[in-house]
């Protein structure tokens, strides 16, 4: 049996483990002896999260349900559910793992996309000079300063993103640049609901992400100098 | 590219060794940070590129990582990681997000690519055709449809009532006609012209479905 991918790592939880094998086990022997309805349980479980997780993730969201749904049928071969059930080396939890298999068809699908694109701007732009080389003086100040911003966004997004995933979302796409009608354009709601939730005074978007950010600063002894260095 | 981890003090050692005389005065935490604080920050945000996912833990990890579903030496191994890589924090914020709306059960901010928004039915095109003509007298366009509803509810209603009290040659359309005791109901529905015909004890071929009725003409 080919197993999708390597779970070697086993440094996950042990809790909900074994119920999740024993789970695994019993879709497992149900795909084998036909019964394809024992997927209905899995499907009913994770259906919207898998949506929502590869709607994120997809380059082009046009084909968000093609990649989905070709997940599934994937998993109505039992091949992938009984790798699961069956793995000696597996310690992720299920549903750490079909994430992960779906993670993967995600990737696959916007390689192709990328692919498509590539070939297409090639065409297009044969004639446009290349981007010039970063200098020493821009590769020195990543090392310092913007290494330091960088750091410490991350670490307030995770802090965040653990708090309230949404306002994370909101304050990378704000970090990225866009304002607040992109950000609504993103996230299919009307302009001026993300603006109130991005800029609320104390329980908005961007004043949790600064309280998040200062109390690292606070944490790690940085001032808004250190920040500030060219 | 290998990703490489400097802590704090590092990074600030090397600082301290750059010119100075662009930096600005030093600032306490108390407060708003600072527009040109925040500006840095996103500049910085936006400079790092996509990481190389050389030296990236595998995606079930990070997959584990973002629901917490690690054990602590590791965690806080992919939490430094995370700290450098653009990508693996992506995959983060994107799977919190993400299983945050499927608990929600409804889409509460989600990303995607970008959409348009267009009307999608004859309701919300008159939903926004209201809005934006009575802004003043629509204060929630939420409450469009359920006004629609009601009045639709109220007419159909209306209509219904006018049509069962309506006078047929001077009699009612309906009437309530004693066929005979010790059926299952003492009474039944039937037309008028064919309540003529039943006779006692005859069995009724036209039952409806208001069974409901006698109960209610019982109290």
């Amino acid at each position: 049996m080919r197993v999708p991918w390597p779970l070697v790592h086993c440094l996950m939880l042990p809790e909900n483990r074994d119920s999740d094998i024993a789970i695994a086990k019993k879709i497992c022997e149900g795909l084998r002896s036909g019964g394809k309805e024992c997927l209905g349980e899995l499907v009913t479980a994770y259906n919207e999260l898998f949506i929502n997780f590869a709607r994120r993730r997809l380059l082009k969201s046009d084909i968000l349900e093609d990649v989905v749904q070709s997940f599934w049928e994937e998993m109505l071969n039992g091949r992938t559910i009984c790798a699961y059930a069956h793995g000696s080396k597996n310690t992720a939890t299920l549903q750490t793992y079909l994430i992960g298999v779906l993670h993967r068809r995600v990737i696959d699908a916007n390689r192709k996309t990328s692919r498509y694109e590539e070939m297409h701007r090639a065409a297009e732009n044969l004639h446009e000079t290349p981007d010039q080389a970063p200098t020493p003086h821009h590769v020195l100040a990543g090392l310092t300063s913007n290494n330091l911003a960088r750091r410490l966004l991350h670490q307030a997004l995770l802090r965040l993103s653990e708090e309230s995933p949404q306002d994370a979302i909101l304050v990378r796409m704000y970090l990225e640049g866009l304002d607040h009608r992109q950000m609504a354009t993103r996230v299919g709601k009307r302009v001026d609901a993300v603006k109130k939730q991005f800029t609320r005074k104390n329980t908005g978007s961007l004043a949790k992400f600064k309280s998040a950010l200062k109390h690292l600063m606070q944490s790690e002894g940085i001032t808004y100098e250190d920040i500030n260095e060219k | 590219m290998d990703v490489t981890f400097l802590d704090i003090q590092t990074i600030k050692g090397k600082m301290a060794k750059t010119d100075k005389t662009t930096s600005i005065p030093i600032l306490s935490l108390r407060g708003d940070i600072p527009a040109e604080v925040m500006a840095k920050l996103q500049a910085a945000y936006q400079a790092s590129g996509p990481s190389s996912t050389q030296g990236c833990p595998d995606p079930e990890t990070v997959i584990g990582y973002a629901l917490e579903e690690l054990i602590p030496q590791r965690r806080n191994q992919v939490y430094a990681h995370l700290s450098e890589c653009k990508d693996c924090l992506d995959l983060v914020l994107d799977l919190r997000s993400a299983w945050a709306e499927a608990q929600e059960g409804k889409p509460e901010v989600w990303e995607s690519a970008p959409i348009q928004v267009q009307p999608q039915s004859w309701l919300a095109g008159l939903v926004d055709g209201m809005s934006a003509w009575f802004p003043r007298l629509v204060p929630s366009p939420k409450l469009i449809p359920l006004a629609v509803a009601l009045v639709v509810v109220a007419v159909v209603g209306l209509g219904v009532f006018r049509h069962l009290t309506a006078p047929t040659s001077g009699q009612p359309s309906f009437t309530m006609t004693k066929v005979t005791s010790g059926t299952a109901y003492n009474y039944k529905v039937c037309a008028l012209d064919e309540a003529d015909k039943v006779s006692p004890g005859a069995p009724h071929k036209r039952i409806t479905n208001l069974a409901f009725l006698p109960l209610l003409l019982k109290n």
